[in-house]
């Protein structure tokens, strides 16, 4: 059992490295067979640290501007917002810190998880997480944390809060994988079939970028669980589950009356999927990644593809200063359009703290 | 307390007492606030779906469906409470007709919940 969560945990680290730095690993692929290329290793290092640099800062943008939207509405209906402190929660708060993912993201200041009575709000609990900014979780105005329904649905919106956004950059990547690595194919000199499998594969990794998400309430599901297990023991956790599968249900249940079969309906099924496992085996699910077997499979082709055609691409390559001129040129605007980007984030996130009244 | 307010919290607190016998596994979901909430939705004859607002954005849970089966159990119940000084066959006759102009998800509660044990529900929330 262990050495299996070891190897899991290995091919995790590994699938996260090839989404990631993408560009590298196939400059590294294509130095194999043409050493020449490693000239082009800094170009594509710069490229893929602003890519990933964009797909986190344009995640926290949009975070943003959603926390804004949802602030202005319920300031123009004239709810009130009230910061709530109570035992239970700090409790739950400080459990949950432990599966706190990339603690450097405390970089600029306190960073904390508010939990917010909203007046208006009934019936749902609204989480906005920020992996590098204090996060937000809504309660209704019906809130009871004596109560286990009220107790890991809080846990569950915490566990969004401790860094899982960064689920949502994943996303993004998958997404500029999709357009990169067939790019690769198309502007090479490799057969039409290739060409046509890299688009065909493109497209698939395309429609499967949602796992990252579902992917990030089954984990949100299993640290939540894990959490009530700890603090109230077994029984509640089991009680917990329990619920948890029932409220999935309900909802996968609406999205059919609303005809709601696209990514909403995905996300229930497999967190269904996954609580009635934890269920039936009265355990927690452990094995879930980021990117699931299908995921996986489509990925490998087409950096398979992707490494053939850039070894096509760069068999008569000669070596140029020209090339880490322009490395350095890319890098350097890189860097400033994203110190330009970040600053314009704070701003906004500064004005929505002074919004909901905190400093 | 003035005693209008004490009897009408003496009438919800009967219907709580029978909602949590004739359907135990929905009523144990909700926490005392909600269920209060829903009491003041029904005396005030709103809708509860006007009452629930809908946030865009960011990672939320969402319990409605709770919300609704417990809020048409009350709504029933209350319905029947207030039904008062005429015969069974009656509360049964103007039940059906309240039943019938009411939507899908309150037919469905009535049918499965309710309608079983009427003639029990009645003699015990009828008013004396």
């Amino acid at each position: 059992m262990v050495l299996y969560l070891f190897i899991f945990r290995i091919l995790d680290l590994l699938n996260t490295i090839l989404v990631i730095c993408r560009c590298s690993v196939l400059c590294l692929i294509t130095c194999f067979f043409n050493y020449t290329a490693l000239y082009l290793l800094p170009l594509a290092i710069i490229v893929d640290w602003g890519i990933f640099q964009f797909s986190i800062q344009s995640v926290f943008k949009n975070q943003l501007l959603d926390l804004n939207k949802a602030v202005e509405e319920f300031k123009e209906q004239g709810i009130d917002l009230e910061i709530i402190e109570d035992d239970i929660i700090k409790e739950i708060d400080t459990e949950m810190r432990k599966y706190q993912l990339f603690q450097w993201g405390n970089r600029q200041g306190d960073k904390r998880t508010i939990v917010i009575r909203v007046n208006k709000l009934f019936g749902q609990f609204k989480s906005f997480a920020f992996y590098n900014a204090s996060s937000f979780i809504f309660v209704p105005k019906t809130f009871y944390p004596q109560s286990m329904k009220d107790r890991i649905l809080l846990a569950h919106e915490f566990a969004h809060c401790v860094s899982h956004d960064l689920m949502l950059a994943f996303k993004r990547q998958f997404y500029c994988s999709a357009i990169i690595l067939p790019l690769f194919v198309l502007v090479s000199d490799i057969p039409a079939w290739m060409k046509i499998s890299a688009i065909l594969l493109a497209s698939v990794l395309a429609l499967l970028q949602f796992w990252p998400i579902a992917y990030n309430e089954i984990i949100a599901n299993n640290h939540a669980l894990e959490v009530v297990n700890t603090l109230y023991g077994a029984k509640f956790m089991s009680e917990s589950a329990k619920y948890l599968l029932k409220v999935r249900t309900e909802t996968l249940r609406k999205n059919i009356k609303d005809k709601r079969y696209g990514l909403a309906y995905a996300i229930e099924e497999l967190q269904i999927e996954h609580l009635q496992r934890s269920v039936s085996e009265n355990a927690l699910i452990q094995q879930s990644s980021p990117m699931n077997v299908w995921l996986s499979i489509i990925h490998y082709s087409l950096f398979a593809l992707a490494g053939y055609a850039c070894y096509s691409f760069v068999k008569e390559m000669n070596v140029s200063w020209y090339m880490l001129i322009m490395a350095l040129i890319a890098f350097i605007l890189i860097y400033v359009l994203s110190k330009i980007n970040v600053t314009k984030i704070w701003i906004i996130k500064n004005l929505i703290y002074e919004k909901i009244g905190i400093q | 307390m003035d005693n209008k307010e004490f009897n009408l919290r003496k009438d919800w607190d009967s219907i709580e007492t029978v909602a949590s016998d004739i359907w135990p596994e929905e009523w144990s979901q909700l926490n005392p606030l909600e269920i209060k909430a829903l009491e003041e939705i029904i005396e005030k004859k709103k809708s509860l779906n006007t009452e629930i607002v809908d946030v865009p954005g960011g990672m939320g849970c969402d319990f409605s469906v709770d919300l609704e089966n417990v809020y048409y159990l009350l709504a029933i119940l209350w319905y029947l409470k207030n039904l008062t000084g005429i015969t069974n066959e009656d509360i049964r006759r103007k039940m059906e007709s309240f039943i019938k102009a009411s939507d899908k998800r309150m037919k469905l509660v009535y049918k499965t919940v309710i309608e079983p044990q009427l003639d029990n529900l009645i003699s015990i929330l009828k008013k004396k």
